[in-house]
């Protein structure tokens, strides 16, 4: 009987090491067979940015119809050359203007936590498109996204005051920064210009 | 075998251990393909729309707001009295304007966008832009006057005959503090153009200012077919000018429950509601508001001569009328590489709201 369970003992011992093994494999397997997708919950998930670019494409749509974007656009300290209240920057950096356009993005934005830019994209005489920045939050994540929408400015459209009035002066006789692209005279178009909001999540 | 009665000895066990762990493993590996169809599953159905139908929407709507630019700007620079077929040319142009700012601003991305000019209407404007305000009255100095006659609707189908009525207040000081009920207050009438039926239908909104609040409340009423149902809207500006936008219902830019579909039982109150698309407008008591207003209608007849010069004569204090465009209808294509969407747009800047 002795002889028996010597002989048996390392048969026992490489059964425990196989099971051993073989459970971890399975282990090991199971654990990295699991999908990870783009949709998968974390901070840079697909949902989210297709979330943001939603929400920018519904503030900047929502401001076009009421005239808010177009306002934006012409917000124009004529004697200063630059926005209305801007830092000493040249572009807003803490608050969005106080303009409807600024308390849409404040509303939409900022009280969720995400960080945004917004450029206004111009034509300039000869034909090449400038880009200038109206809010500027820093350098954009990997994944931002971008949504934008094009505003036509003619050319008795009137600059507006900083209190949200309406000012006397034309965009045709004013500093502002967008020229007056002169093409097919007589048809009052003074500049197109489109607004670019690019969003990411902090 | 595993022979497990009492009779044999314990380590004549089998190798239940390995099945153990054998077994284990199989459910591991199925519980991982589980989950992995779930997110699989999760994946697919929240795939978003890929043909790009939204691009076109897009570009829709801002050909849309171009083109009520465009016409904007055509009816307000024919001061000069040109004959209809120059503003039919005038908006053809501008057209075309708008095709190609949106085709230069598209090819960059690989789109192709196409706006032709399909039909237009006729109307007229009617405008005092004298700078520095003046009050309502009537080219003969009439407080209470028909401002036009006969605006009819040319086609069953068509929803409003006025538009962008839009009265900008320069000085608020200007506007009477008497209210609706006492009979000074400024008033727009909307009326039947056929009073010889029983019951004609009426529209009538005022317009006042209350007695010393800070800041300034200015307060619009409406009442329709002769004093009720009503409905009014008090909203406080600051500016000493504003803008009254009566055909789009907003006060200063906010929107004024009186001039707008009331949100309780959806009774209208937008401009004109409830009478036959077959009116008259007239003012009562012009003199105690001042500032610069103007409306398009569908009305292509001359007023009468006395109450409204024609095509600016540059006369302060004299509101004049001029021919117009009251909507055109163009054609609109979009061409992407997976989706070609063509449709009609009507444009008529400045209607009430469906």
């Amino acid at each position: 009987m002795d002889r028996g369970k010597m002989d048996r003992g390392q048969a026992h011992t490489l059964e425990a090491i196989t099971a051993a093994l073989l459970l971890l494999a399975s282990l090991v397997i199971a654990l990295q067979m699991t999908a990870v997708t783009p949709l998968s919950a974390s901070t840079s998930s697909q949902h989210i940015e297709n979330q943001q670019s939603s929400a920018a494409r519904g503030v900047l749509a929502a401001a076009a119809d009421q005239g808010a974007l177009k306002d934006a656009v012409l917000y124009w300290n004529n004697s200063s050359e630059q926005f209305h209240d801007v830092e000493s920057i040249g572009w807003y950096a803490n608050d969005p203007p106080n303009n409807t356009f600024g308390w849409m993005l404040n509303r939409s934005f900022d009280e969720r936590g995400i960080a945004y830019n917004v450029y206004v994209v111009y034509r300039q005489q000869s034909g090449n498109h400038r880009q200038m920045k109206m809010i500027y939050r820093g350098v954009p994540s990997d994944n931002a996204v971008v949504s934008a929408r094009t505003v036509t400015i003619m050319d008795d459209d009137h600059l507006v005051r900083a209190n949200g009035t309406r000012s006397n002066t034309t965009v045709l006789k004013s500093t502002v920064e967008y020229d007056d692209i002169q093409e097919n005279e007589g048809t009052g178009i003074y500049n197109y210009v489109r607004v670019e909001v690019v969003a990411w999540r902090i | 075998m595993a022979y497990l009665n009492r009779r044999f000895r314990r380590d004549e066990r089998s190798q239940i251990i390995l099945i153990a762990a054998l077994a284990l493993a199989v459910v591991f590996v199925a519980l991982a393909l589980i989950v992995n169809s779930a997110i699989f599953t999760e994946n697919l159905a929240s795939r978003g729309e890929m043909s790009g139908s939204e691009d076109a929407l897009q570009m829709r709507h801002e050909v849309e707001r171009g083109m009520g630019d465009a016409i904007r700007w055509a009816n307000k620079h024919n001061n000069s009295g040109a004959p209809v077929t120059e503003l039919d040319e005038a908006t053809e142009k501008m057209t075309a304007n708008v095709s190609h700012v949106g085709e230069r601003h598209l090819a960059e991305n690989g789109r192709l966008v196409n706006v032709t000019l399909d039909t237009t209407r006729d109307g007229t404007r009617i405008v005092d832009n004298s700078s520095g305000g003046s009050s309502f009255q009537s080219m003969g100095g009439n407080n209470d006057w028909s401002v036009v006659d006969d605006i009819e609707q040319n086609d069953p189908a068509q929803e409003n005959v006025t538009r962008a009525f839009e009265i900008r207040v320069i000085d608020n000081t200007t506007l009477t503090t008497d209210d609706a009920d006492s009979g000074n207050a400024f008033e727009i009438e909307v009326e039947d153009y056929d009073t010889s039926t029983p019951d004609p239908d009426s529209y009538n909104v005022f317009i006042w200012r209350s007695a010393s609040t800070t800041p300034v409340t200015i307060n619009v009423e409406t009442r329709k077919v002769g004093g009720s149902p009503r409905e009014d809207c008090a909203v406080e500006v600051p500016q000493q000018n504003f803008t009254i936008d009566v055909t789009r219902g907003r006060v200063a830019g906010t929107p004024c429950d009186a001039l707008q579909r009331r949100q309780s039982d959806g009774e209208n109150f937008q401009f004109g509601a409830g009478v036959d698309k077959h009116y008259n407008i007239s003012f009562a008591n012009g003199h105690n508001i001042n500032g610069n207003y103007s409306l398009v209608t569908t009305n292509t007849s001359r007023a009468s001569s006395n109450t409204l010069d024609v095509d600016n004569p540059n006369t302060a204090g004299t509101p004049f009328i001029t021919d117009a465009i009251y909507d055109a209808v163009v054609d609109f294509r979009y061409d992407s590489p997976g989706l070609t969407y063509e449709s009609e747009i009507r444009v008529a800047r400045g209607e009430p709201d469906a």
